[in-house]
Formats: structure tokens, sequence, C-alpha cells
């Protein structure tokens, strides 16, 4: 990791006190934001996302699991597992323990967060009680300029977006109960069926699929970094040695209503948070989640919506 | 050198030329495939005027357009659809059907996913010279291929596609040839929402029927034509057929239920007495599931694979017992109209009404109760062409000369097949011959299969005609072998020999030198293909060496050569009574490979040293060259045997050899194997060149037949250890499973109550032991009767994988060994090719090849052999029947009067209406039927007849009687089928 002295770490929490940035960003500024969505083709939804220079690649694989009790068996409602890796070139001065340690912490965190948020959902469930959906998230963090957690978040959240869940049809089976009722007036016995669906199979379509039902409500991650008195956003990787605490909060704003959930609150640092703080820290972060994900939502369905031109016609 | 360009499209259009679909696996996980396509502006048109394609044409000639049509110009080209092609293929195989032909890439791709089979032919069809095909291909063209992903499903970007192509060639056309005489590309579809698409393109369209019609030359065609269904509705509009069959459930349902357990999955397997009654023998049940009556078996034809829903337990029943023949049930079905007639109740309607009423559980016997069940779907169709008659009711009278197309009746040759309608237009001219017959398709509304005509195969009763039926119908490969498998022949040819010997030659080459050794073979006479040979001798310490040696085949078969996958999926050779059809080419198996006497011949050979009570001390495996001194037949080696004048080294051997063979062969006993009975009779032909039959006899069996048996026994045996041990997952073997005891029961059950006799079927020496205690004295072929009866309730054997299956059902029940190949017939069975190479790799000789190792591989050929196996012995029981048959004829005219032949034969089977018989002198079994239902116990087994006199005559199973046989045609189908009436203890001929 990068070394600041401790006469830069002043300057710099001297700085941001006065609300001055050295890129001169407001305190409240994020850097540029990219987004690409469908970067790997082969994926069921895929996003690329870059917060300044800090890069993060999410993909989705969807599996289908058989309903059961098991640890690894699926649920009805589906199943998220999401699995973070950060990269060597990302963290050069991070050793592998120390690489693993940090994908852990993220990967349980995604984890937490995502599989509330996403199950169960009823979209998730292919034959109830037989076959579910199992999403598998995976996240590679490809550059860490500061502000990783943000733009996890932002990766996942785009590639959920771009998610497409096939079409499937479910395949009824009438069982009868073995019973037969005599009362017919020609005496012909009748078999009392009842019907259940057993597998699954999917229709002949070129289309994808569906997308995810309320993607456009999915948790973001807003990383206040604390200066008490004061916090700032999306901290580059100096103002993040410089400013130790820091506080997680994931919020979600079900559209089109305009409450928020707030998902999950973490605190990162050396100091301890002082519980009058909290409060006002949490609604100034809703309004700037509530900003972050506007964008997003906004950007993405302008992504979607460039449809490739037809092809000409020949000659 | 050719010039390559690759014409990547920028990553900005990956999403249109980006394919992808989703796909299920079988193991029911949904899997996204992405394929990226190239797509190129060279790619050939075929068209033999272009001037623009000429510079990129490949390796193919363009095709001319093809004329005689009608409607459209000299000089036009077909564009059929996957539909055509999949449903017409014997259409476009004939040799009449000459139109010029374009198949789209996307068409193909479509046929290779549908249909291998089909694929295949189409791929025969493009190599071979004789038609005109071009294959282009759209989907690589930049202006013809479909891209993006628009919504719709798969099959509508298929049928844009091939719109696209054929707009694409009228433009592409008008370009290049500058002439007014622009070939016309004709677009073959029989969809109507493809047709109203086209039309509003603009192209050139018609449906095939359509097409075939304006060709100016058709007659043959319209015959092959398959007709879709559409053409009836037509006829008869208004009229609505009723429903004889339920609904088959979707595919998707089906596979779900059998998945679930709820179906069950199995090949349908008709009853050979009664055509209303069908059995599907599936693995979670011990006995096979019945369907009874034509609702209930629901369109399924033999060897398909459908899906079983079985009925509740209630509604079990048990088989009826009773002989129902199609044609007499039916006879009176008209084929233009088969819907049920509604004022006469047919002898069908009679005996469903029968079904419906009665079987309360006391008309059957409840040892018989099966599982009983419906079909309710079909899996996979296992349609083939059958051999066939025309029915010659079935031709409307008026028409019996006339070449108007009329509807008609076939009925095929194997009785287990419904009768098929055709439509043709040669009707009276196929009257008297065999001929090819397709089945198209089954309409719930129509009580008969759809089919078609393919080809005739001659006059009924003509040898060829019936010997290629036989083949065709048992799938027996005859064509002869073609260029590349004989090109793996030694150059040399009939001149070939075992160079002289030399340690660095190729034959030589680790071979020990056994041409001094006294060596003979013993075969049946006339034999040509000698695969093995044997020699024993007195050893210094009183031992005996014994020795086999089998021809080295694979010396000469190397695996991956075309010559070895014809083999492989030949299989056997199939022996019929007048021909041999050759697994190998006959340079190899009657010279090269046939151990000849008085000449080297190289041979893979097995010793053992064993001592005075023919325990083995020592085995060993080598490749030799010998010098067979003799070649026996049975009699003569059973005659020198015998001759105590004789003294010399051979018989000597072959005295040793059969001291030892018969300790060896009680040793087998005493370990438990069966002494099987199968009927083999031996037709007598006039002479060679004749081929007619003149007599019959059943096959005599001598010391020495058995001489050669059990050292055949002891060769395969130690070869199966040896490669099992060297190769444990990949080991080529032979196993025979112990049946499930309840094949038995109904058996046991008839011995029991007619006999007073029991079966122990606890094990195979159990069964042995209580099998030579079935004694009548007074019928002594009872005992072969019980064993007949007995082998008929075993599994076949079967060849198998050794890593397949776990190691304790390894076994042989029939011949009680643990494990069990087959080594000694190399030039006639494939397996046992396999053997050799496993053998010879196992003692180092030759490294095994690759694909050997590979179990999958080994699993796919195991399974083809043991289909061919089977499919031999039918046909060749089936030949022999067909000479029986001429040769009952013969026998009943010898000397120019005409007798009646008497036999006599024992009861095996009793029905309501009739009795099954084993008449043994002739080695067959026959039908006896009884015009009326008679009083039948199905718990004893018992069918009493009037006597005339007002008491009954009570004939049982066990029964010995006397038979009348004759072979009569069937005045209809022209089917030669053998009759046979009772004529003791009661005539049967007024019953």
């Amino acid at each position: 990791m990068a070394y600041v002295s401790k006469s830069e770490n002043s300057y710099i929490t001297t700085s941001l006190l006065a609300g001055i940035r050295a890129d001169g960003r407001s305190p409240t500024d994020y850097r540029n934001i990219s987004l690409e969505i469908g970067v790997v083709p082969v994926a069921n939804g895929s996003a690329r996302a870059r917060v300044g220079e800090t890069e993060v690649v999410a993909a989705i694989k969807l599996e289908v699991e058989d309903v059961g009790e098991g640890e690894n068996e699926g649920r009805d409602g589906g199943r998220v597992l999401c699995h973070v890796s950060c990269t060597p070139s990302a963290y050069p001065h991070h050793s592998l323990s120390a690489l693993d340690e940090l994908s852990d912490e993220l990967s349980s965190l995604l984890q937490s967060i995502l599989s509330h948020t996403l199950t169960p959902s009823e979209q998730l469930t292919l034959v109830p009680g037989k076959k579910a959906w199992f999403i598998s998230l995976d996240a590679l963090i490809l550059s860490d300029a500061g502000n990783a957690h943000d733009a996890l978040f932002i990766a996942a959240r785009a590639a959920l977006w771009d998610l497409r869940i096939p079409y499937t049809r479910g395949i009824e089976f009438d069982i009868k109960d073995g019973e037969v009722v005599v009362g017919d007036s020609e005496g012909i016995g009748r078999m009392i069926g009842r019907k259940r669906t057993v597998d699954f199979e999917l229709p002949d379509l070129l289309d994808d699929g569906v997308p995810l039902e309320g993607r456009d409500s999915l948790p973001v991650c807003i990383s206040l970094n604390l200066l008490p008195p004061t916090h700032f956003l999306d901290a580059s990787l100096q103002e993040e040695q410089s400013v130790l605490s820091r506080l997680l909060l994931f919020f979600s704003f079900p559209q089109p209503s305009p409450t928020s959930t707030l998902y999950g609150t973490r605190f990162i640092g050396p100091n301890e948070l002082p519980f009058n703080m909290l409060k006002p820290l949490v609604k100034d972060g809703e309004k700037y989640a509530r900003e972050l994900a506007e964008a997003l939502n906004k950007k993405l369905k302008q992504e979607e919506s460039q449809v490739s031109a037809p092809m000409s016609a020949f000659g | 050198m050719a010039e390559i360009s690759i014409l990547k499209r920028p990553r900005g259009e990956a999403s249109q030329t980006q394919r992808k679909f989703f796909k299920k696996t079988a193991r029911g996980r949904v899997v996204k495939v992405l394929r990226e396509c190239y797509l190129r502006d060279d790619v050939g048109c075929g068209i033999e005027q272009c001037t623009l394609c000429e510079s990129h044409r490949g390796s193919r000639p363009p095709i001319s357009g093809g004329g005689g049509h009608n409607v459209y110009s000299q000089n036009h080209y077909i564009l059929p659809e996957a539909n055509t092609f999949l449903q017409q293929m014997d259409l476009l195989e004939s040799p009449s059907f000459s139109p010029a032909v374009i198949v789209l890439q996307t068409v193909l791709e479509e046929i290779r996913s549908r249909s291998l089979p089909l694929f295949n032919r189409i791929n025969a069809l493009m190599k071979g010279e004789e038609k005109k095909v071009w294959v282009f291909h759209n989907d690589f063209m930049r202006d013809t291929a479909v891209l993006g992903h628009e919504n719709g499903s798969l099959a509508e970007r298929h049928s844009a596609g091939i719109r696209k192509a054929v707009a694409w060639y009228n433009h592409h056309l008008q370009q290049t040839i500058r002439s007014h005489k622009v070939p016309t590309i004709v677009l073959i579809t029989d969809d109507t929402e493809q047709e109203n698409r086209a039309k509003e393109d603009g192209l050139t369209y018609t449906s095939i029927r359509t097409y075939i019609e304006g060709l100016q030359d058709n007659t043959n065609l319209l015959d092959i034509l398959v007709d879709h269904g559409d053409g009836a509705k037509e006829s008869a509009p208004g009229q609505k057929n009723p429903t004889l069959y339920p609904e088959y459930w979707p595919t998707a349902k089906l596979t779900a239920g059998v998945k679930s357990g709820e179906l069950h999955q199995g090949h349908f397997n008709p009853n050979q007495y009664n055509y209303l009654e069908g059995n599907v023998t599936v693995p979670s049940f011990p006995k096979p599931l019945l369907l009874i009556g034509r609702e209930n078996m629901n369109r399924s034809v033999q060897g398909d694979v459908v899906a079983v829903q079985v009925l509740p337990e209630s509604e079990w029943r048990a088989p009826r017992n009773e002989v129902v023949d199609q044609d007499m049930a039916l006879q009176n079905d008209d084929a233009d109209n088969s819907i049920e007639g509604g004022e006469t109740e047919d002898a069908e309607a009679k005996l469903s009404k029968k079904d419906k009423q009665g079987s309360s559980p006391k008309e059957f016997n409840p040892m018989e109760k099966q599982p009983t069940g419906r079909v309710v779907g079909i899996i996979k169709r296992n349609w083939r062409p059958y051999v066939c008659h025309i029915d010659r009711t079935s031709l409307t009278s008026s028409a019996s000369t006339s070449i108007a197309q009329q509807t008609v009746f076939a009925t095929p040759v194997d009785r287990r097949l419904p009768r098929i309608r055709i439509r043709t237009r040669q009707a009276p001219s196929l009257l008297e011959q065999k001929i090819l017959v397709s089945i198209d398709r089954w309409e719930k509304t129509s009580r008969y299969p759809e089919g078609h005509f393919v080809r005739t195969l001659g006059k009924v009763e003509s040898k060829e005609a019936e010997l290629e039926s036989l083949l065709l119908e048992y799938d027996v490969a005859y064509r002869p072998f073609g260029k590349a498998i004989l090109a793996c022949l030694p150059a040399e040819g009939d001149n070939w020999v075992v160079p002289p010997k030399d340690s660095n030659s190729a034959e030589w080459r680790g071979r020990e030198d056994l041409r001094e050794l006294t060596i003979c073979s013993i075969d049946p006479p006339g034999c040509q293909d000698i695969d093995d040979a044997l020699h024993a001798r007195l050893l210094p310490n009183g031992n005996v060496e014994a020795g086999v040696h089998i021809a080295d085949v694979s010396h000469f078969v190397h695996p991956e050569t075309p010559m070895d996958s014809e083999a492989a999926s030949r299989g056997t050779t199939v022996y019929m009574v007048d021909k041999r059809v050759d697994m190998l080419p006959s340079l190899l198996g009657t010279n090269l490979c046939s151990l000849r006497p008085y000449v080297e011949r190289l041979a893979f050979s097995v010793f053992w040293e064993l001592d005075s009570n023919a325990k083995i001390v020592n085995t060993r495996f080598t490749k030799s060259v010998i010098a067979s001194k003799a070649a026996f037949t049975y009699e003569e080696a059973q005659l020198r045997k015998d001759d105590p004048n004789m003294n010399d080294e051979l018989t000597v051997g072959i005295r040793l050899l059969n001291t030892i063979a018969q300790k060896l062969k009680a040793a087998r006993m005493a370990a438990g194997a069966l002494n099987l009975a199968s009927p083999e009779v031996k037709i007598h032909l006039d002479s060679s060149e004749s081929s007619d039959p003149v007599d019959v006899e059943q096959k005599e069996l001598r010391e020495t037949n058995s001489l050669v048996e059990e050292f055949m026994l002891l060769a395969n045996i130690s070869v199966a250890q040896k490669i099992q041990e060297a190769f444990p997952h990949t080991a080529v073997l032979r196993r025979h499973c112990a049946p499930p005891k309840t094949n038995f029961e109904t058996l046991q059950d008839i011995l029991v109550k007619r006999k007073g006799l029991s079966l122990d079927v606890s094990s195979s020496g159990a069964l042995a032991a209580s099998l030579d205690k079935c004694i009548d004295p007074d019928q002594p072929s009872f005992n072969t009767l019980v064993r007949i009866m007995a082998t008929r309730c075993m599994l076949s054997a079967e060849y198998f994988c050794s890593g397949s299956v776990s190691r304790d059902t390894f076994g042989h029940y029939g011949l009680a060994t643990p494990i069990y190949t087959h080594f000694t017939s190399p030039i006639r069975r494939y397996a046992d090719v396999l053997a050799h190479r496993q053998l010879s790799a196992a003692i180092s000789y030759t490294p095994l090849h690759p694909v050997l190792h590979s179990k999958a591989h080994i699993e796919q050929i195991m399974g083809n052999i043991n289909r061919r196996h089977r499919m031999a012995q039918m046909a060749g029981r089936a030949s022999v029947e067909f000479y029986v048959g001429l040769a009952l004829k013969a026998r009943s005219q010898r000397g120019g009067v005409t007798r009646q032949v008497e036999e006599d034969a024992y009861v095996i089977r009793a029905f309501r209406n009739g009795i099954s018989v084993f008449v043994s002198a002739l080695g067959i079994e026959g039908l006896v039927t009884f015009k009326h239902e008679n009083k039948y116990d199905p718990n004893l087994y018992t069918v009493s007849l009037p006597d005339g006199t007002g008491k009954d005559v009570t004939i049982a199973v066990f029964d010995k009687v006397r038979v009348r046989i004759e072979v009569e045609k069937d005045r209809n189908t022209q089917r030669g089928k053998v009759k046979m009436t009772l004529a003791s203890p009661i005539d049967s001929t007024n019953l």
C-alpha cells in the first residue's frame, strides 16, 4: 500500500476539513462513474463499473438446482451465492493471504446484502418443491484506487440489471390417487386426478429471457468517510489511507414509492462511532444513496435502449 | 495455396453476429450457448451458368438445372425445406427423381438435429454422383445470414433464413446471368405460414405434391410420395373421422413422467399370437407390462420405445390365451375408409366387447397376472422399411387392372406388425411381389398406419426375393465390400503366403514356429472358414499338452481401418441356409485366415498343460505359425477315433483330446452347467447349384462335436481370465445373467399340474439336476421338450465391457463359469477380434490401440454386436423356416403324388381357440387354430374339443399329438405360411 507520511496525512485531513480535495471535488462529489453491461457474452448477466480508476467486473451464471434440505441444495425462491476476488494487480502490496482475507470479507458483505434483497423470489422458483434458480455472482476487482465497496456494489447491481432469466414452461403431470370413484350412471369408474408440476422445459425462443423483477430497486452502497465533524464520499486511495473510519450504508429504494429501506450498516475503522452521530449520518447517506441509485437507473435504462440497428438488406 | 480471408466483424456488431440460445442439458441444467459467426462474401451459388461464383466454387462442380416439368422452366432448381427432407427422403433417393436440388446449410443443420439417420442419407446423396445436389452455406454468407436476435422462435428465424436465401438467389442470378433464360428457384414448402410469407416476398414456391404432380414423368414418384394428412381432409370435407386412439402426451411431459417414475419406458413388443396384445419390459417391474387392446397399445409399432402408464392393480390382467390373427379378424376392412364400419360389427369389435364385459379375475390364471398399462406416448419411433405383400382383397375389384391411384393394404411379413395402408398406382403389378414399405405416420383417427411404397424386391417365393427380404427384415448389411475396405487386404491377394522364416520380418516377429506340430481341424462338412485347429500330445512328465490354434485375424484387420469399422458394424457373419453373409472379405475368411490343411498359416495359440484329471497346471498364450495336417469333418474324426486299427499321430491326438474333453465336460456339469436344448435341423440341398431343398433332418451330435466345443470353451475361459486381469476396465467379455425366478413360474406350474414334476430353479446346478429328472418313460423326447421350454425362460447371453458392470455379475449362467469371452471365431464374430487384440496386448505382443482403452467406445461396440448377434440368429432361423417350408412342399409332392405330411408334435401352449405345437422332427413350431372357442381351463392348461359324438377330447400341454402339415399360400397376401391341423387324437379340420 502506498505509504502516506504523517505530513501528507495532516495535509490531506486539514484540507478535507476545509472541504477541499486534491482533485478539486467537493466532499459529496463522486469521481466519474462509467458503466458497461453485457461485457461477458456467455454470462447470463454481466457489467463493468469504473469509479475513477477503481474497476470492478461482475458476471452472473444462472444454474438450475434441485430443491432440497442440504446446505448445497436449492431452495424454493432461489438461492444466491456471491464471490468477490481481489486481483493481486489491484493490491500490489498485499500478500496472498491478505488478498484472500480481503476477498472473503467482501464476498460475505456482498452475500449478506444481496441474498436478503434477491431471495426468496417467486421469479426464481422453477418448479415448486423441485427446481429453483441459483444465482452465482462473481465479482473481480481489477484495480482499487479507493472506494472499492461502492464500486463493487455498482458493478454487482448493474450485472443483476443485465441478468435475464430464461423463459421456462412448467410441465404438468396428472397423478392419480389410486382411488377410483364409482358413481357414473354407466358404472364406469372415473379417476380422480390432481395435477402437479414435475419439470420444466425451455420454449424454442430466441429471446434472452426476462429481467429480474425489481431490478431498479436493488441496493446501492454508500461509504461515508468520517472525519468528524464532517464526512465525505468516494475517497481516493490517499484519502482512504488518511481517514480510516468509514460507515457503509446499504439502501434500497423500492420504485415508485418514495420510501427507502436500509438493508444494513457497517462501520470500519479504529475509532468508535458515537451513537448520536449515527442518525444524521444515516439521513445524509439516504440522500446520497437515492441520488446515486437514480443516476444509475437512468444510465442503465439508457444503455439498454441502444438496441443494435437492424441489418441492411443485400444489394 | 488458397487465399484465406477472415472477415471478422468489428466488436460493435458482435451482438448481431453472435448467435446465442439456451439449451437444457440431459442432467436438467440450463446452458447458454454462444456462437460467433464469421461471414464471407465468397460462397458459391452452385448454378452452372453463374459467371460470378466461378472463382470460389471449391472442389465440387456446379449443377445444371432440371427440366421436364409442366410449370417451371427447362432450367429450374428446387430448394426444399427441412421437413421435405425429413418426410420425403425415399422420394429424393428414388432413381427417377432428377430435379436439381439446392440444400441450405441451415436446412442441413435442422435435419441433423432432428434425425441423424436421415442426415446421413442426405450426406450419401450429396457425395454420390447420381443426383444433382448443391449445398449452399447460407449461414456463412453475408447477404443471406439471418443475424441479430430479433424476438421470436428459432423456427421463425429458420423460415426467414430460407426465404432470404431464395430471394438472394433470384437477385444474384438476375445479376450474373445476362441471357433472358434466368433459372427459376422454386421453394418447396408444405407450411401454410411459410407459403404466405413467400407470397408476400414474391418468391416462387410450391408444395412437394404439386411439384411432383407437375413433373412429366412421375408415375413412380407419386407412389413414394408421403402424404401428410392434409389430403385426406380435403377429400372428405365436413366428415370428421372419429378418434380411435387417445392423444399422445407432449414429449416434455413424457420425459418428466419417466424421470419421476410415474411412467415407464421400454420397447414395445407385440404378442405374436394375438395382435391386440403387447408387452413392454421395464426395469421397475419383474414381469413385463401388459397392454391389452388397440387403445391401450395406442399406435405403438414393434420396436418403438414407448412410455406406459400403469393402471391401478385392480385392473391388472393376464394375457388372454387366445390366438387372434389380424388378417382374419379384420378381413372385411376397407382400405379406403378404415374407420370403424358402423353397421356391421367386425370380429375385432366383438373381441373388444368381450374384453370389456368379461375378463373377470376368474377367467385367467392368477399366476399369469401381469401389471397392465396403457401407452401414453412414444419416446422414439423405430420405424424402418418393412417387407410386405399387397392384400389382394383390398384392391377395388373394378380397378384390379387399372393404373388409377388406389389405397390398398400392405401386410408385413412380420406378423407382429400392423397392416399398413398405402396409396399406389401400380397396385395390380405389385400383387405377386414382395415389396418394401415405409410407415409415414399413424393418425389417431385411423385404425392403420399410413405408409408408402419404396421398391419391389421380386416375385413372391423366388429365392432372391425371399433372401433379400430376410436380410432386410433382420437388418443384415449384405452389400458387397467397398473399395476402401478391399484396399485394406494384403496386396498379394490369393497369393499371399507366410514368408520364409526370418525373425526380422513382420510376420515372424515374436512368433513361435509350430509348423512341425501335428495339428488338425474338425468342423462341419463343407466348412470354408476354419477358425480353429487343435493338437494334443503327451509330455515326458505324464501330463498332457493340449493346444487350440485360432486364426490370427488381428494380424490382417487393424484397428480404425475401413475394414475394421465395417466388421465392427456387421458384428458377425450371418449364416443362411443357402448363403453366408460375411463379416470380413472372403479373401480373409475363406483363405488367408482359414486354417486350411497343408499350408502355413498365422495363428494365435493357447497351450495348456493338464494333469491326468484334466486340471490345468499351466496356461500359455502365443502368436504362432502353424501348418495344419488335416481338416476333418466331425464324422471323419469320429470314425478315425473309433477305428482301432488307426494309430497314427493324428488319431492318437484326437483320442487324447477326446479323453480330456470328456473329463472337462464332466467337471463342467458337476459345476452346474446346463445342458440346454435348442432344436437344430439340417436342410438337405439337392445340389449346390439348384439349392432346392430335398429334405429336413435333425442334426446329429457326435462325440467329436463335444470335443471341439469343450476345448473352445476352455480357450475362451482362459483368455477371458487373462484379458480381464490385464484390462480390468475394458476387457471384452461375455456373460449370461441368471434368469429371474419369476420367469420359470409358468413352466413350473405346468410341470406340477400336468406331470407332477418339480423344477428347482434356485441355481443353474439345481436346475440342471431337476431337468435331468424331467423324464416321462412314455415320451422319450419329453425331456428335450422341457429343456427347450426352460431355455426360453432364460435371458440371452450378452457381450459386455468389464468396466461397465459389477464384478459379481460377470458369470455365465448356462456354462456355470465365473468369467467367459469369445475368442475362438474371429473370422465370423467381431467380439473375438477385439479379444484377440486385447490378448495380444496382454502378452505384450502389440500395444493396445487407444480406442480399446476407452470404456465408452467398447460399450458402444458391445451394444451393436449384441444386437447384430441376435438379428443374425433370427435371420438364420427364419431362413431355415423358409426352407423347411419348401422341403415340406417337396416332400408332399414327391413322386408326383400329393401326400399329406404328418408328424408327431408336442403341445407347448394351449389357447382358448388353438394350441401351439412343436414338431421336433422339423424343428419348427406351429399353431393349430380352431374356428370356435372351446372349453379352456387356464389353471390346468387344457383345452377341450367336442369329438362330434357329444363327448369332449381334452388336450393338455405336453401331450403328444399328430399334426398334418401343409404349406399354404395365403390367398390374399401371397404370404406363404405353414398350416397345421390336428390329425389325432381328434381331427380338427372341421373344428
